[in-house]
């Protein structure tokens, strides 16, 4: 008797105590010591540029204060490093209305939040800015907009470059007096050419097994193929009129070369070897001579302590007929639909896209080249005192030919299925022209919706 | 088969069908009333029977399946008494234990316990202690903790628990034994453990359900001559289920003989063993069986298969025309009372409500359906009630097959009778087979069509298909009429 | 002759006992090797790892990841394991309590329709989990409980149905003929589970609890769905959230070196419990 009596108390206990958590909790938006409104941005676990992105929510919260506002930025960052995670967590957050109201997002995302109505429309602020004068209106738009409206502030402009490990290629000039290999190209309109970066590439290949040393390392998915085809007179995937134009010339060419240095030179690493230790661990440990990559590692870059010396080039051409152009990933800064606070979270973000803020995170080289015209000096000035003081104009002159990747709700899915077949064809499973009209079919087939 | 036969056939089982289906709705309604009924008396205030302590009074258990396992069972146990409930397996003994002890709920009737009426109390507020019989022992507890468990869950003090345990250890001797496990004991150490939980409680009322089954011959027999000396040294009210008619004779103070759930006789020992009630008892009682031999009777004298007669006494002639006189008015009444009207239950069970399996559905479509028993309507067992009064009318009148009852005991050789009995004529009979079991032989020999058994003592040696002898001892015979099986004399 | 007979059936049994010695020996090593990997890496010097250095042993040993771990963002490591503890640990003994009162519901008490809810019950199973998480998640976002450890133990705790059916298929077997001698003895029914059966089905109990806790100790989408605040991190976030996208890749030997402390509890556990898994089933008091 007497437990029974202890079993039903302790149950009405627990009951009531979820009955009056749940109701206790209701109150108004999150209000600090001082009064003003917090509002919390969500970012991910990138420790590469997050020291930017923080630095970037204190020169806005200054500001806010300086501006007799009434919201202070908390920020709120996302325990992992894939983008897919943090959108499950955003996602959560949106549904669950809690957590962050406004956030960063990787591009690719975009097109997914849009389609599922979670963003805040954001063309009023986005007029502000640019009748302000001080954005160009070319940058924003792309994947966030939709209809004529914009859900998404671009946090900044990240294209590709080519690093290299001059240390390398001087030990190999010196050893190879007559053979001597020309640093590649920092000059967007007489880049190095496919050719020349192949020829490179298989020079600095040496060695077999576990302690072989790659010459390149380019990654043959989808969203850069893009800019190669273009470099090589192609399209960026679909033509003026919006068809898909994969299976053409300049893709088979792009896709020719990325085999033939895979497999005839052996000297880009395949999949096994890129398992064991990623591209960029291997780059700086002088394990590959040259790395296709983004500028969002430029923070760390310009802080690398290691023993090599490392130099910037120009995305490389087919031949000299062309000149250079790069893929560009334009991150958003998106605010939630359901928000309770959509005055604050606006007052917020034109914190963020203030002069000072954006300064702050590109005096770090985080974002990579500041959408604010008169920021991008700034970017290129830090530069001043890193490594790669030389190089900072080769950064600067890439931003101006830039593509875009045509993401869209399919796009997705549609690269998903791409790098399922990847792996096929890098060990020679498929020829490349079958990988490339396979490639070109997938996206014909995401466009009608098929997939 | 002819076109009319086919068609008489198929209204016949329609009939049956419809028999069947008026019947059972009728035990349902039973059923229900039944229980409406026992609801309605359990609300009056009950008062328990003077000078008993342990009574049944008109105990049904009825199963939800309308299989009825105790019919009407009334007993009143004294204070201090060790009744057995004997009989084989499937009467409804452990069912009746069951239901005293509580484990099983009482359908009808009232069982009162010390005084209190005990039918909606549970296990523990009846204070009584069980002996079962695969033990259930507590596996993960020493033999200490076994015994102790039911003190401490009543929240005795610690020194008494201990007390009480050493002190049924050391009457059980398992003293070196307190420490083990019960995987680590042989069959008869765990029984005395079993024992011995129920000794701690000092309950009211011990029950043990067939404790001794599970053991071998020899540790039997010694179990049993300890439980003897424990219920003395006890001297607490015990009721003891077993089959064995052995254990029932050498331990009882009463027996209580059932059979399908029905009691066939309650009595001592003597009284069972002296005077069986039916067949039945006559038959289980006793090792080997009584011998049941088939005799006319007419006018006084009993005439055998084999032209051998036996006159009976004055007495006997006299209770054997008042037993059938007995036996007129008895059926006669119930007839009067349209028993005849109440649904045929032996039929029925065999087809009580069983729930549908759909395996079992599936098969029996492919079986052929095995050839069931006709049920008896009213009609038919009105007819057979009527059939039975005409047989007693013409027991009374003129002559009859009887059953003649002797035990083997009661047999002797010629000449090996002892003073006290009364030898009848002698009968000569061809031995079969003579088992000798070293002190006596078990002679079972030819009397006619059927075998008698007799034991004779080995003062020469018998052959088989050697002649022998025997004469009967007229004190001890029985008759029994065969119609409803009861005990004339 | 005789010697000679005797010698070659000792040489076979020989023979196989070698043979199966060494399949057994080479499956042990494939199932170690990962763990070998995983501590070797941890004290691996980071700059060799990154340099792609994949030897199987070295001597070359350092404690740098490990003190990087127990470095990063000041020790958080440690409130990592306090809460992943506080988790796991409330987690399991409320699954066990819940479950095993459940399962001996089912198994022993008869009561009208046992049968369809336990066939119901049993019918969930099949409901994958990724399908509830997120409507759960709005309830729990509902009652306001997101940012807190409840919505990590209460649902466990409320509902295991893997635990009751597996506990149920236990108690199932312990004889009725003990719970009815229970009876006789005078035991309530709470009496009965806490003395009687659950000592019984201790080796079942164990190993749920293990599985419990394991699940709980491990599970990264829950936990980062639910938890914010950097104070309520747990191991398996804390793991992630060193496996940074920094231009040095991932800092390999760091991460190694976090996974092997996040093994270190689970391995405690399982040698101290290592016994009641070997062990088999008490014979019963029945004959």
């Amino acid at each position: 008797m007497k437990a029974k009596k202890l079993f039903a108390t302790f149950t009405a206990l627990c009951l009531a105590a979820a009955v009056g958590s749940s109701l206790c909790a209701c109150g108004g938006p999150e209000t600090d010591a001082e009064g003003n409104v917090i509002v919390t941005m969500t970012i991910i676990n990138n420790q590469n540029q997050n020291p930017g992105w923080l630095a970037m929510i204190e020169t806005a919260n200054e500001i806010l204060k300086e501006k007799g506002e009434k919201v202070r930025i908390a920020e709120e960052t996302v325990p992992t490093e894939s983008w897919d995670d943090y959108y499950m967590k955003v996602n959560s957050n949106i549904l669950g209305e809690i957590g962050g109201t406004i956030g960063r997002i990787a591009e690719s995302h975009i097109p997914l939040m849009v389609e599922k109505n979670q963003l805040r429309d954001l063309t009023s602020l986005k007029e502000k800015l640019v009748s302000e004068g001080a954005f160009p209106e070319e940058v924003f738009g792309g994947v966030a907009e939709k209809d004529g409206k914009y859900y998404g502030i671009p946090s900044g402009k990240q294209h590709m470059v080519l690093y290299y490990n001059k240390t390398l290629i001087d030990e190999y000039n010196a050893a190879h007096p007559g053979d001597a290999i020309p640093y590649p190209s920092g000059d967007w309109d007489h880049p190095s050419t496919f050719a020349e970066i192949r020829s490179a590439a298989k020079k600095l290949t040496s060695g077999e097994g576990a302690s072989k040393k790659y010459g390149l390392s380019i990654g043959p998915f989808l969203a850069y193929a893009g800019m190669y085809a273009v470099n090589s007179g192609g399209d960026n995937i679909f033509n003026d009129k919006g068809e898909c134009v994969i299976a053409s010339d300049a893709f088979y060419n792009v896709y020719d070369w990325f085999i033939g240095m895979l497999r005839e030179d052996g000297s880009v690493p395949n999949t096994a070897a890129t398992s064991t230790l990623d591209a960029n661990a291997r780059f700086l440990g002088g394990n590959i001579a040259m790395l296709v990559d983004g500028i969002w590692q430029m923070h760390d870059i310009c802080r690398y302590t290691g023993n090599y010396e490392i130099g910037i080039a120009a995305i490389p051409v087919l031949n000299d007929s062309y000149t250079a152009h790069t893929t560009n990933f334009s991150d958003q800064f998106w605010a939630a639909r359901n928000s309770r606070t959509p005055k604050e979270d606006f007052i917020a973000l034109e914190a963020l896209m203030s002069a000072e803020a954006i300064r702050a995170a590109a005096e770090l080289q985080v974002g990579g080249i500041p959408v604010r015209a008169d920021c991008v000096d700034n970017y290129a000035n830090s530069f001043a005192n890193t490594k790669l003081k030389d190089y900072a104009d080769v950064v600067i002159e890439g931003a101006k030919r830039t593509i875009n990747v045509p993401y869209s709700t399919y796009y997705n899915i549609v690269d998903q299925q791409i790098n399922n077949k990847l792996t096929i064809w890098m060990n020679g499973g498929m020829t490349t022209r079958d990988f490339v009209d396979f490639m070109d079919e997938t996206m014909k087939k995401g466009m009608e919706g098929k997939l | 088969m002819d076109k009319n036969e086919k068609a008489a056939e198929k209204q016949l089982r329609k009939q049956e069908a419809q028999e069947l289906k008026r019947q059972k709705k009728l035990v349902e309604e039973q059923y229900a009333e039944m229980l409406e009924r026992e609801e309605a008396r359990r609300k009056e205030p009950k008062t328990a029977p003077e000078g008993v302590y342990l009574s049944l009074q008109n105990v049904n258990k009825v199963y939800d399946n309308y299989v009825q396992a105790v019919f009407d069972f009334n007993l009143d146990i004294a204070e201090h008494e060790l009744i057995v409930f004997v009989g084989p397996s499937g009467c409804g003994k452990s069912t009746t234990l069951r239901m005293i002890a509580g484990l099983e709920s009482i359908t009808t009737g009232d069982l009162y316990i010390d005084g209190t009426w005990c039918n909606e109390k549970t296990a523990k507020e009846r204070d009584v202690a069980m002996v079962f019989q695969n033990y259930a022992l507590y596996p993960h507890m020493t033999v200490y903790d076994n015994l102790a468990f039911g003190l401490q869950t009543r929240k005795y003090a610690k020194e008494d628990i201990d007390a009480r345990v050493r002190k049924a250890a050391e009457i059980l001797q398992i003293t070196e034994l307190l420490d083990r496990l019960p995987k680590q004991l042989s069959g008869g150490q765990m029984q005395r453990v079993a024992l011995g939980r129920a000794i701690v409680r000092e309950a009211k009322v011990y029950l043990m359900d067939e404790p001794l089954s599970n053991l071998d011959a020899k540790l039997r027999v010694s179990m049993r001559s300890e439980i003897i000396n424990l219920h003395k040294q006890l001297n607490a009210t015990t009721v003891y289920v077993t089959h064995d008619q052995t254990e029932a004779m050498t331990m009882a103070s009463r027996i209580v003989v059932m059979k399908k759930g029905y009691i066939q006789q309650i009595g001592t020992p003597k009284e069972v063993y002296d005077a069986p009630a039916n067949t039945f008892v006559a038959t289980f009682i006793g090792a080997p069986a009584m011998n049941l031999i088939e005799c006319e009777y007419e006018d006084g004298t009993l005439r055998f298969g084999d032209g051998y007669t036996l006159p009976l006494s004055k007495e006997q002639q006299a209770r054997h025309d008042e037993f059938y006189r007995e036996r007129i008015e008895e059926t006669k009444k119930r007839i009067e009372d349209k028993e005849y009207e109440k649904p045929d239950m032996s039929y029925l069970l065999t087809h009580h409500k069983e729930k549908f399996n759909l395996w079992k559905f599936i098969k029996s479509l492919f079986k052929p359906s095995r050839e069931k028993e006709k049920i008896k309507t009213p009609q038919d067992r009105l007819g057979e009630l009527e059939a039975l009064v005409a047989g007693y009318e013409a027991c009374l009148s003129g002559g009859h097959k009887l059953l003649f009852g002797i035990r083997p005991e009661d047999v002797y050789e010629e000449g090996g009778a002892p003073s006290s009995a009364v030898p009848s004529p002698p009968l000569s009979l061809k031995v079969q087979i003579a088992e000798l079991l070293g002190s006596e032989y078990q002679v079972h020999a030819l009397w006619g069509e059927t075998e008698l058994i007799a034991k004779c003592k080995t003062a020469r040696e018998i052959a088989d298909g050697s002649d022998i002898a025997l004469v009967l001892d007229l004190a001890k015979t029985h008759l029994f009429d065969p119609a409803s099986t009861k005990l004339i004399f | 002759m005789k010697r000679l007979k005797l010698k070659r059936m000792t040489k076979r049994q020989i023979v196989s006992v070698i043979l199966i010695t060494i399949v057994v020996m080479i499956a042990a090593i494939f199932c170690l090797f990962p763990f070998y990997w995983m501590i070797l890496n941890s004290l691996k010097d980071p700059d060799l790892i990154n340099q792609g250095d994949t030897s199987l042993f070295t001597f070359h040993l350092t404690w740098d990841s490990y003190k990087a771990v127990f470095s990063y963002k000041n020790g958080l490591l440690w409130r990592a394991y306090l809460n992943s503890l506080i988790i796991a640990v409330t987690s399991t003994i409320g699954t066990l309590f819940t479950s095993s009162l459940a399962a001996f519901a089912f198994a022993k008490i008869r009561f009208k329709g046992s049968k369809p809810i336990y066939g119901l019950f049993i019918a969930t199973l099949m409901i994958p989990g990724q399908v509830t998480m997120l409507p759960l998640f709005m309830i729990f976002a509902k009652l306001h409980w997101t940012n807190t450890f409840l919505p990590l133990i209460i649902p466990g705790v409320m509902i295991n149905t893997y635990g009751v059916f597996m506990l149920r298929s236990f108690i199932v077997t312990i004889p009725d003929g003990l719970l009815e001698a229970a009876d006789v003895d005078g035991c309530s029914w709470f009496r009965k589970y806490f003395r009687i059966v659950l000592p019984l089905i201790k080796p079942a109990l164990i190993t749920l609890g293990l599985f419990s806790f394991i699940g709980s100790w491990n599970s990264y989408m829950t936990h980062l769905i639910y938890l914010s605040d950097e104070s309520l991190t747990t191991i398996p976030l804390l793991i992630a959230g060193l496996k940074e996208q920094a231009m040095t890749g991932v800092v390999w030997g760091r991460m190694m070196a976090a996974t092997t402390l996040s093994v270190v509890p689970i391995a405690l556990i399982y040698l101290s419990c290592k016994k009641y898994f070997v062990q088999g089933i008490a014979t019963t008091g029945m004959k």
